[in-house]
């Protein structure tokens, strides 16, 4: 049987002694080679074209990033799979923009590597279930954070003069500076304005008057 | 109605005229009332005169006019019995002849035919109706008007009638002659009267009104200011009392007013020299400002400084002295003299005097060409020290000044040494806020750096031993399948691994987060807001606004990143709320943050109360003012709470990101 020929980069030599074990003693998967950098691995790459590079996001020298991009740019038969600490989604986007196949977390690393090694080695993209569901509850908590206002929902000229002000970042002191009103009356107006647009927060005040065009940003 | 209305009118005008009269000049109304007098009397005796005259020759006329035609009758009646004609026209002619007053004569005898007459012609038969005289009296008078004027004619019968009658005429030519001239000669005295009353009028109302109008316009002077002018004593009299009052009173009034404005050129001199002091930081400046205001409110040319500086005494500042003379004073070691012994034993009581021949002025006078040699020297007192002595150089004739004037100089020197030690104060308190400042700033960021380090060394190399910990322990568990036991164990050691590593994680994140680092602002604290949300339960929102194309300097991004950090803390810790909001907008000078929740809020005016999240509050403030921004907090009980942090951040500032903002400025991992 055809075993899936792995490259390891990690500047960890403990992590990668370990990882070799580990995936050595798979039977469907070896460890052809090991790299202590980002370059290192891209070299490697090259040389030895792996069906699969496992990386870690932070090693020195050529970052982890660059080094996806490199790999799957001069070595398109190679797919990456990222071993990484980082648990922000927004690194989870870096990686698959970069061209990235599979995100596994170090804390996952003992249950979710192989599957994700074997899946990549299929074709399959794989995310590590933990940043699945913080994106899915990410997903869905965006979508509830403020839902459409009431369709009859009409700001005098005056709040929308407030609204706009709000949205544009300024406190009810400087409003009411502005508009030459009371503080009170700009508290009044913005009362009003949130529970005719059933908004819950400045927040929700912003994406509305985004949404409405009140706001002119560079 | 109508009689009251126009006595109405009569009174106006009687008040108009009055007026009229009082507003005329005095001499005006004494040649007036002069010329009145004179005038009334003149005309009243000239009438009264003149009538009792008429009266008077009218009754002699008469008289005389019956004597004259009784003469006649005695005269004639001899001559009319025997009809002697011509002795009847004789005794006519020479009745007219010797009474001028006559004008006519004629005798009717008893027929009633005239006997004789005086006139050319014929009597006017007129004549002959009027005047029929009875026989009971003696004589009748008739006055007849004629064309040549009033003729009193008498009618004296002749032998009681029986033998005719005599006619006698009289005319008043000579009378109204006589009366004409006497009217005629009191007209004259009247008018050369009213020529020396009204010139003696001018002369006294001249007399009277002269001093007066004099004392007009001196007193007119007075008004307008010139205290110096004086009034003349013309007379011992009340006018001359007055003038000699008024003297006396602008006298008192020069001296209060020279009193006054000393003190206002004392008080504008001090007032000048606070100004100058005040309005500026810069001490040699507000010394050089300050010495220009004394020396103008003296007046002097030439003045200095010399303020004490640790041990050495300097000259700060300096007016109208030669460059060589204020060059030596300031590069060698000053030879001793006696405001300099003042400054250095701060014995205020030798103060403010006159130096008499100076030593350094004497060297000055030798090598420089100064042109003084004495000086007055002016403690400058802050707290009863004095840190400073204000020379002022005179001629020694200029020496004595009064003591009002050293008074003024010891307040102004008082105004300098505050203004002295202000400014000191002031520097220092600028050094220390500009050293606290940069030790904030760097204790701020070498907390930062620890933060990194530890959060990357924890991240890294712990995790990664962890992992590989993990992935051995995998390993060994796969191997010990068969000895039964030991792979639960194998499985706890695990857990405990992952739970470890989760920690770590979590831990790292907190002390320093590498998306901060490498994905940016927005993606880092879209991060931390959503796990504020998770990890609190609470509903929390983050928008960004005007961060699309541009990311910001990374001292700006730490610091807010922690000022939400810090400020999502105080809401989990004390806020209660249900739902926070985080807002990053980017205006075109600025970046504004907004941290808002509708928990139960607080009075920002009695923050004392809760010390936790005061200090929080104020480390955010600090951390905005270190970056030149402004914190605002807007809360009330009950209301939530609003903080606005706003960082003036103009475009230039702004890096405009790349597509890896991350990869260019990472710095070189830290592997040990």
């Amino acid at each position: 049987m055809k075993k899936i020929r792995v490259l390891l980069a990690d500047d960890h030599a403990v992590l990668r002694a370990g990882l070799r074990a580990l995936l050595n003693a798979q039977p469907d998967i070896e460890v052809v080679g090991e790299a202590g950098d980002g370059a290192q691995a891209v070299q490697l790459a090259r040389a030895l074209t792996p069906d699969i590079a496992l990386l870690d996001i932070s090693m020195p020298g050529l970052d982890g990033l660059a080094a996806v991009q490199q790999i799957r740019r001069l070595c398109s038969s190679t797919r990456v799979v990222v071993l990484t600490m980082h648990e922000e989604e927004g690194f989870l986007r870096q990686v698959l923009d970069a061209g990235g196949t599979g995100y596994v977390l170090k804390r996952a690393a003992e249950t979710e590597l192989l599957t994700a090694i074997r899946a990549a080695y299929r074709g399959e993209a794989f995310v590590d279930p933990a940043m699945t569901r913080s994106l899915i509850q990410g997903y869905l908590g965006q979508e509830d954070t403020f839902g459409q206002p009431p369709a009859d929902a009409e700001l005098s000229p005056r709040e929308t003069e407030v609204l706009a002000l709000i949205a544009a970042g300024y406190s009810n002191q400087q409003i009411a500076e502005k508009l030459v009103i009371s503080v009170k009356t700009v508290e009044t107006h913005k009362a009003h304005i949130m529970e005719k647009l059933g908004a819950r927060s400045r927040v929700d005040l912003v994406r509305y008057a985004l949404d409405k065009g009140l706001l002119k940003h560079p | 109605m109508n009689a009251s209305a126009r006595l109405a009118s009569w009174r106006s005008l009687a008040r108009a005229w009055g007026r009229r009269f009082t507003a005329a000049s005095i001499q005006i109304k004494t040649t007036g009332i002069t010329v009145a007098v004179v005038l009334l009397l003149g005309v009243g005796v000239t009438w009264q005169v003149r009538a009792y005259l008429a009266r008077e020759l009218r009754q002699s006329l008469e008289e005389r006019g019956v004597a004259v035609a009784r003469g006649l009758a005695s005269r004639s009646t001899d001559l009319v019995l025997t009809g002697n004609r011509f002795g009847l026209y004789e005794l006519i002619r020479e009745t007219i002849e010797t009474n001028p007053d006559v004008r006519y004569a004629f005798i009717i005898d008893r027929d009633g035919q005239i006997a004789a007459h005086s006139f050319s012609n014929a009597v006017p038969p007129d004549l002959l109706q009027v005047n029929q005289a009875t026989d009971e009296a003696p004589y009748r008078i008739e006055l007849l008007a004629s064309e040549e004027g009033l003729i009193h004619d008498i009618a004296v019968p002749l032998l009681g009638g029986r033998a005719g009658m005599i006619r006698v005429g009289l005319t008043e030519h000579r009378l109204r002659a006589a009366v004409a001239r006497a009217v005629r000669a009191l007209v004259a005295a009247t008018a050369a009267a009213l020529l020396v009353g009204v010139v003696a009028a001018i002369l006294l109302t001249r007399v009277v009104t002269q001093p007066v109008l004099e004392l007009v316009e001196v007193t007119r002077a007075v008004g307008a200011g010139q205290l110096d002018r004086k009034a003349r004593r013309y007379m011992d009299d009340e006018i001359g009392e007055l003038a000699d009052a008024f003297n006396t009173m602008t006298d008192a009034l020069a001296r209060s007013r020279d009193e006054l404005l000393r003190h206002n050129r004392e008080l504008a001199a001090l007032n000048a020299v606070i100004v100058a002091v005040s309005h500026s930081h810069d001490l040699r400046a507000a010394l050089n400002a300050a010495l220009a205001k004394t020396l103008e409110s003296i007046p002097a040319t030439a003045g200095w400084i010399v303020l004490l500086e640790g041990d050495r005494a300097t000259l700060a500042a300096h007016c109208g002295l030669p460059e060589a003379f204020v060059a030596r004073e300031n590069s060698s070691a000053i030879a001793p003299c006696h405001c300099l012994e003042v400054l250095r034993t701060g014995d205020v009581t030798l103060l403010p005097t006159v130096q008499v021949a100076c030593p350094r002025l004497e060297r000055g006078r030798a090598l420089d060409g100064v042109a003084w040699k004495d000086h007055l020297s002016i403690p400058l007192l802050a707290k009863d020290k004095v840190v400073g002595v204000m020379n002022i150089a005179m001629a020694s004739a200029q020496a004595a000044l009064g003591a009002a004037n050293l008074s003024l100089l010891e307040a102004i020197g008082q105004q300098v040494g505050v203004a002295i030690e202000n400014a000191r104060l002031w520097e220092e308190l600028k050094q220390k806020e500009v050293q606290r400042g940069q030790l904030l700033k760097r204790l701020i960021s070498a907390q930062e750096d620890e933060r990194k380090r530890i959060a990357r060394e924890l991240h890294d190399e712990a995790g990664s031993a962890l992992t590989s910990l993990l992935v051995g322990l995998r390993l060994l568990e796969q191997q010990a399948d068969v000895m039964g036991g030991l792979s639960e164990r194998i499985g706890e050691l695990k857990e405990t691994c992952a739970h470890t590593l989760e920690g770590l994680h979590r831990l790292s994140a907190e002390l320093r987060p590498s998306a901060l680092d490498r994905l940016g602002i927005v993606a880092a604290l879209e991060q931390m807001v959503a796990d504020h949300g998770r990890r609190w339960g609470v509903a929390a929102h983050f928008q960004a606004l005007g961060f699309d194309k541009f990311t910001l300097p990374s001292e700006v991004a730490s610091s807010l990143y922690r000022i939400v950090q810090e400020a999502l803390t105080n809401v989990a810790r004390h806020a209660q709320a249900r739902t926070v909001g985080v807002l990053l907008e980017r205006r075109p000078d600025a970046v504004v943050l907004i941290v808002e929740d509708d928990g139960r809020g607080f009075d920002p005016h009695a923050l004392a109360g809760d010390e936790g999240a005061h200090l929080g509050l104020l480390g955010i403030r600090e951390r905005a003012a270190l970056l030149g921004g402004r914190f605002t907090v807007e809360s009330a009980p009950g209301q939530g709470t609003t903080l606005f942090v706003e960082i003036p951040c103009g475009a230039a500032m702004l890096t405009a990101a790349c597509a890896e903002p991350a990869l260019d400025n990472q710095p070189a991992k830290v592997v040990s």
